[in-house]
C-alpha cells in the first residue's frame, strides 16, 4: 500500500522550519547592520560598512570608533543572545517546565554574589581587570555543582533539580544582601549597576573568550536535540527509548550553566531572554529541538541585539542598560501569554 | 522681674529674625531664654547665669544649613565633629584643641588632623555611637544635613548640647558655614582671616581668567572612572569637580548634555575632542604614597582605544586631581590649580607651591612636608 | 523474535518488596498476557524488563543478561507502550511516532526511518490523524498512536502496560488484533499486561498469573484460569463458560470476603 504521502506533511513543515531559520539569521544580519550605525561619533551609514568591510587594521578615527566600540558591542550582544535563548530552551527541554530559564538553578544569585565579592571585598580568584567577571563565573558554576549534588540526593528528576536550584538561589541572595549590608554605598551602587546586565563593556577580549564557550557547547546541543525531544514524552518514556535520561540532564544543565556563566560573567545579569525567546520561538518553529535551539539562539541574539539598540537610542543621551530592556520586555510577553491559551504550547 | 519681662516682650515683637547666620542681639536671646525658662521650656539656670554673668556676647543662635536655629550660651569648649569635613573647618578656625570626640574617618587621616588622631572615637558620620557622643558631655555637635538622619541623632540627645548641621563640602556653601561655625564658637576673627584669603585667590582667578576672550576658552572633560555601566562616568552640573572647572574658567564639555554624575560613550568623548581632561579621584591627598594609583588612572585614560586623537591626550594634558584637594578648605587652591592647568600663560607669574604652601601653614594643623608627601594632583606641570 | 528468560527477579521500591523471586521463561514469538489484581506487580515486572527500573536476579535476552547492554542497545530491541501517556508539548502524531526511530536515528532521520514510521502509523490505522496535534486527541487516538510509536521502534520485544484501556470496543479489538497479527507475521515477542481476563484468553498465546509480586500460574488459558484459581487470586465468584468460536469467557459474579 502506498503510504509514501503521510510523511508529506513532515516534510513540508521541516523545510518551512529550515526557511524560518534561514529568515532569522537575515533577519540578525540586518540588525546588526543597523546596530553598527548607531552611536553619538557621527559616521554616516555607507561609511560604516567601508570601515567594516575594510578591516581591523585601519588607521581612520572612524575605523577606531566602529572596530573598537561598536563592535565589540554588538558581537557581545549577538553572542549573549544566543546564548542565553539557547541556554534556556534547554533548561526548559530538560526540565519539561515552560518557566525553566538559565537562571533557575539559582544562577543569577550566585554570579551576583561573585560579583559583589568582587566589588565589595575586592576578593577573587583572578587579580586586575577581570576579577569580577572570574568571579561570577567561577560562582555560577559552584551553584550548578550545588544544585547537581543536592539533587542527586533524590535522583536528577525535574523536581529535585528545581527545588535544589530555588535553595541555591536563596542561598547566595542571603549571601549577597550580607555583603551589601556591609558594603558601602559606593560599592552597593556599583554591585546594583552590575545587577542590571549591559553591553558596554564589551572588549574583543570578552567577545573572544564568550565565542569559545558557546563555539564549544552549542554542538553539544545540537547533538542531543533528539534525546531533550524525548525527554519532553516522559523520563520512562525517554528510557525506554534509549536515552540515558540523567545524562542528558546534566550535561544539559552543566552545559546550559557553562553557555550562561560565560556570557553573564562579562555581562551581569541580563533575565528574561532565557524565558522568553525559547517561547517565541517555539510559537513559530515548533517543539522540535533541532529546529528550536539554533532557531531560539538565533531569536535570542535578535531580541538582545534590539533591546540593547533601542537602549542606547530611546532615551538618549542616557544609555539604559540592556537588562533593563529586558526586563520590561517580559511584561507584555507575559500578559500575552497569559491571555492568549488557544494552542496548548505546553 | 515682671515688669522687666514685659519690657523685652514689647522688644522682642520688634526684632526680626534673620536667616542663616548670627540672630539676635544675646541680650534678646538672654531674654528670649528667660522667658522660656519661666515656661518651663528653657536652658536650665546654670546656662542662663553663666551666659548673663561671665559671657556678655552669649548666648549666641546661628542657623545652621538645614534651617535649624541653635543657641549656645557659653562658647563651646568640648566640641564633637561627626565628619573629615567639620574636622577641617575645625582646623581652619584654629580650635582643634576644643574637640573631645571624632567620628571614625578622622583617626584614619593622621596627616590631615595631627592632632585630633588621639581624640575618642564616636562611630561612623551616619551611624555614630550615642552613648559615647553622651559619656563625652558635648555642648557642639557639628554633623552633615543629610546625614545622620534625626532618628538616628537629635532625638536622642538632650537640649543642651547644640547640634549644628553643617556640610562643609560644598565649595559655594563652604564660605558662609565657616563665618556660621565662627559665630557660635566665638572664632570669628580667624574666619575673617580665611575669607579674606579665601577672597583674594579668587578675585585673583576671576581677574585673570577675564583676559581670556569667550571663544579661546579651555574644554574639559571630567573623567571619574570607567562608567558604571559603559564608557566613562563623568561629572557635570551639580557636582564638585563642575563647580571648581567653571570657577576656573573652563568649560565642561559634559555641560548640558548630562547632569550630576553620569556614564558617557568612548566614542562621545573622541567625538567632543575635549584640550584638557582632568580625572577626578577619591584617592590620594593627605595619604602618602598614592602617586602609582594617579599614574594607573592616567594611563588606564590615555590608553583607551581612539583616545590618542584626542587633543588632550595628544597635548599630554591630562591631571588627576585627589577629592581631599578639590573639596573643603583648600577649594580654593584647588580652582587655582586648575585655573593655572588650563591657562598657564595668564598665570605665569605666580609661584603656586607658594600658595599651597601659604594655604597649609595658615589654616591647617598638618605638618610643613604635607605638602610633598602627599598626592594632590598629579603630575605636576 | 528474542526469547526471555528472567531467573530470581526481585525489586524493592523504598523497603517494601514488589516483585519476590520470580523465574520465568517466554519463548520467543510468544505472545504472553499478564493478569492479575490491582497491585500484583504487573506494571513493575514489565518495566524492571525493559530496565527502566533495575532489579536485582537476572533477565536475559536470547542468553544476554540486559545489564550488559546499553540503554540504546536494549531501546533497540524493546518497545514500550506505557499505561498513561503523559502530555506532549507541541508535537503532531507524526513527531510523536517518529519519536520511536530515536534508538535508531541519528540526527538526520533517513529513508528508511520514515517508512517504518509510516508503516507503524498505518498498520494502526492513524493516518488520518497524521499531522493533528497530539495533545487534541482522545485518550483512545492518542493511545493508539503510542502503540505506533512503539511498532515505529521496530522492536523484536514489545512491552504493552494495559494498552486498551481507553480504547472503546471497536478499537480495542482492533488494536489487539492488530498486536496479535504483528506477533504472528513478524515473529516479535509480546508481553502485554491485561485487566480482563476474556480478552487475555482470547488473544494470548499463554498467560502469566500474578499475585503480590509473585507468579501463581503460567499456562495456556485453558489451563490457568479456574474458577477456583480466580476465586484464590481475586477474591471473585465467578462464572466460566466456553464458547467454540471465541474462547474462554469469564463473568465475575460477587466478590467473595474474608479469604486472605
Amino acid at each position: 500500500m502506498d503510504t509514501g504521502w503521510i510523511r508529506n506533511g513532515y516534510i513540508q513543515r521541516t523545510q518551512g522550519r529550515i526557511t524560518i531559520l534561514l529568515i532569522l539569521a537575515v533577519l540578525l544580519l540586518l540588525l546588526t547592520g543597523v546596530a553598527a550605525t548607531l552611536g553619538s561619533y557621527p559616521i554616516g551609514v555607507i561609511e560604516v560598512y567601508q570601515t567594516i568591510l575594510a578591516g581591523p587594521g585601519a588607521d581612520t578615527e572612524a575605523g577606531t570608533i566602529v572596530w573598537d566600540y561598536r563592535l565589540p558591542r554588538i558581537l557581545m550582544g549577538i553572542l549573549t543572545g544566543a546564548a542565553l535563548g539557547l541556554a534556556g530552551a534547554v533548561m526548559q527541554g530538560i526540565l519539561r517546565n515552560p518557566l525553566a530559564s538559565p537562571f533557575t538553578l539559582g544562577i543569577a544569585s550566585a554570579a551576583s554574589f561573585g560579583a559583589s565579592l568582587a566589588i565589595i571585598l575586592g576578593a577573587g580568584v583572578v587579580g586586575g581587570g577581570y576579577l569580577i567577571a572570574a568571579n561570577a563565573f567561577l560562582f555560577t558554576l559552584i551553584a550548578a555543582a550545588l544544585v547537581y549534588g543536592l539533587a542527586q540526593v533524590r535522583g536528577i528528576t525535574p523536581e529535585t533539580m528545581i527545588m535544589a536550584g530555588i535553595a541555591i538561589m536563596y542561598l547566595f541572595s542571603a549571601l549577597t544582601s550580607f555583603l551589601q549590608y556591609i558594603g558601602t554605598s559606593e560599592d552597593v551602587h556599583a554591585v546594583v549597576f552590575w545587577m542590571f546586565g549591559s553591553l558596554g563593556r564589551s572588549t574583543w577580549e570578552t567577545v573572544t573568550v564568550a565565542f569559545f564557550i558557546f563555539i564549544l557547547t552549542f554542538p553539544v546541543f545540537i547533538f542531543y536535540a533528539r534525546s531533550i525531544n524525548a525527554l519532553s514524552a516522559g523520563d520512562e518514556t525517554a528510557t525506554s527509548l534509549g536515552v540515558s535520561v540523567e545524562k542528558v540532564r546534566m550535561l544539559g544543565m552543566g552545559g546550559a550553566a557553562l553557555l550562561t556563566a560565560g556570557v553573564i560573567c562579562f555581562t551581569g545579569t541580563i533575565g528574561f531572554i532565557g524565558l522568553v525567546a525559547p517561547h517565541i520561538t517555539r510559537m513559530i518553529i515548533g517543539g522540535d529541538n533541532r529546529f528550536l535551539l539554533p532557531g531560539t539562539a538565533l531569536m535570542g541574539a535578535i531580541i538582545l541585539l534590539g533591546a540593547d539598540s533601542l537602549g542606547r537610542t530611546i532615551m538618549a543621551p542616557m544609555i539604559l542598560p540592556v537588562g533593563i530592556m529586558t526586563a520590561f520586555l517580559g511584561v507584555p510577553f507575559f500578559i500575552y501569554l497569559f491571555l492568549r491559551r488557544r494552542r496548548d504550547y505546553w | 522681674m515682671r515688669w522687666f519681662v514685659s519690657l523685652l516682650l514689647l522688644l522682642l515683637l520688634v526684632v526680626p529674625a534673620s536667616a542663616l547666620g548670627s540672630v539676635g542681639d544675646s541680650r534678646i536671646l538672654l531674654a528670649e531664654g528667660i522667658l522660656g525658662e519661666l515656661k518651663g521650656d528653657g536652658p536650665g539656670m546654670a546656662a542662663l547665669q553663666d551666659a548673663a554673668t561671665w559671657y556678655p556676647a552669649y548666648p549666641r543662635a546661628v542657623i545652621d544649613s538645614a534651617g535649624v536655629m541653635t543657641t549656645l550660651y557659653r562658647p563651646a569648649d568640648r566640641i564633637i565633629v561627626m565628619n573629615s569635613d567639620a574636622a577641617d573647618a575645625i582646623s581652619v578656625l584654629g580650635i582643634d584643641d576644643r574637640v573631645v570626640g571624632v567620628g571614625d574617618v578622622i583617626p584614619t587621616r593622621p596627616l590631615q588632623f595631627p592632632t585630633m588622631t588621639g581624640v575618642q572615637s564616636i562611630g561612623k558620620y551616619n551611624e555614630p555611637d550615642i552613648e559615647a557622643i553622651m559619656a563625652l558631655r558635648p555642648d557642639l555637635l557639628i554633623s552633615y544635613v543629610l546625614w545622620p538622619d534625626a532618628e538616628k541623632l537629635d532625638r536622642h540627645l538632650p537640649d543642651r548640647i547644640g547640634i549644628v548641621k553643617l556640610d562643609f563640602y560644598k565649595a559655594d556653601a563652604f564660605r558662609d558655614e565657616l563665618s556660621t561655625l565662627a559665630h557660635i564658637t566665638g572664632t570669628s576673627d580667624a574666619a575673617t582671616e580665611y575669607i579674606e584669603w579665601y577672597d583674594g585667590i579668587q578675585t585673583l582667578v576671576n581677574e585673570r581668567i577675564s583676559r581670556v576672550p569667550d571663544d579661546e576658552r579651555a574644554r574639559v572633560f571630567i573623567d571619574y572612572g570607567s562608567g558604571r555601566t559603559t564608557g566613562r562616568r563623568t561629572m557635570a552640573e551639580g557636582t564638585g569637580l563642575h563647580d571648581i572647572v567653571t570657577a576656573a574658567g573652563g568649560i565642561n564639555v559634559a555641560a548640558g548634555y548630562v547632569t550630576g554624575y553620569a556614564d558617557v560613550e568612548n566614542e562621545w568623548v573622541i567625538k567632543e575632542r575635549p584640550d584638557l581632561v582632568l580625572i577626578w579621584s577619591p584617592k590620594g591627598g593627605y595619604v602618602p604614597g598614592e602617586e602609582d594609583l594617579f599614574r594607573e588612572a592616567r594611563d588606564d585614560l590615555m590608553t583607551m582605544p581612539g583616545f590618542g586623537n584626542i587633543p588632550a591626550i595628544r597635548d599630554d594634558e591630562v591631571y588627576v586631581i585627589s577629592s581631599a584637594f578639590g573639596f573643603g578648605s583648600s577649594s580654593p587652591v584647588a580652582v587655582l590649580r586648575v585655573a593655572m592647568l588650563l591657562y598657564p600663560d595668564e598665570f605665569a607669574d605666580i609661584d603656586f607651591n607658594e600658595v599651597h604652601q601659604e594655604y597649609f601653614s595658615r589654616f591647617t594643623q598638618s605638618d610643613e612636608e604635607i605638602r610633598t608627601l602627599g598626592t594632590f594632583y598629579y603630575p605636576e606641570r | 523474535m528474542v526469547a526471555i528468560t528472567v531467573n530470581n527477579l526481585k525489586f524493592s521500591y523504598q523497603s517494601t518488596q514488589i516483585l519476590h523471586d520470580l523465574t520465568f521463561a517466554i519463548r520467543s514469538g510468544e505472545l504472553i498476557c499478564l493478569v492479575g489484581p490491582n497491585g500484583s506487580g504487573k506494571t513493575t515486572l514489565i518495566r524492571c524488563i525493559d530496565r527502566i527500573l533495575r532489579p536485582s536476579g537476572s533477565i536475559l535476552l536470547d542468553q544476554r543478561d540486559i545489564r550488559d547492554m546499553g540503554q540504546r542497545e536494549i531501546a533497540e530491541k524493546i518497545g514500550y507502550v506505557p499505561q498513561t501517556g503523559s502530555k506532549i508539548a507541541a508535537a503532531t502524531v507524526f513527531d510523536v511516532v517518529m519519536m520511536g526511530r530515536t534508538p535508531h536515528m541519528g540526527w538526520r532521520s533517513q529513508e528508511h526511518d520514515l517508512s517504518h514510521v509510516e508503516e507503524a502509523i498505518r498498520l494502526l490505522g492513524i493516518e488520518d490523524l497524521v499531522d493533528r496535534e497530539y495533545n487534541e486527541l482522545s485518550g483512545g487516538q492518542q493511545q493508539r498512536v503510542l502503540i505506533a510509536r512503539a511498532v515505529a521502534q521496530d522492536p523484536k520485544l514489545l512491552l504493552l502496560d494495559e494498552p486498551t484501556n481507553s480504547l472503546d470496543i471497536h478499537h480495542q479489538l482492533e488494536a489487539l488484533s492488530i498486536i496479535r497479527h504483528l506477533s504472528h507475521t513478524t515473529g516479535i515477542t509480546v508481553i502485554m499486561a491485561v485487566h480482563d481476563l476474556t480478552i487475555a484468553a482470547r488473544y494470548a498465546d499463554r498467560l502469566m498469573m500474578l499475585k503480590g509480586g509473585k507468579i501463581v500460574g503460567v499456562g495456556t488459558p485453558e489451563e490457568l484460569i479456574t474458577e477456583e484459581r480466580i476465586r484464590e487470586v481475586y477474591h471473585v465468584e465467578s462464572r466460566i463458560f466456553h464458547d467454540p468460536d471465541v474462547g474462554i469467557v469469564v463473568t465475575p459474579l460477587r466478590p467473595v470476603a474474608g479469604i486472605l
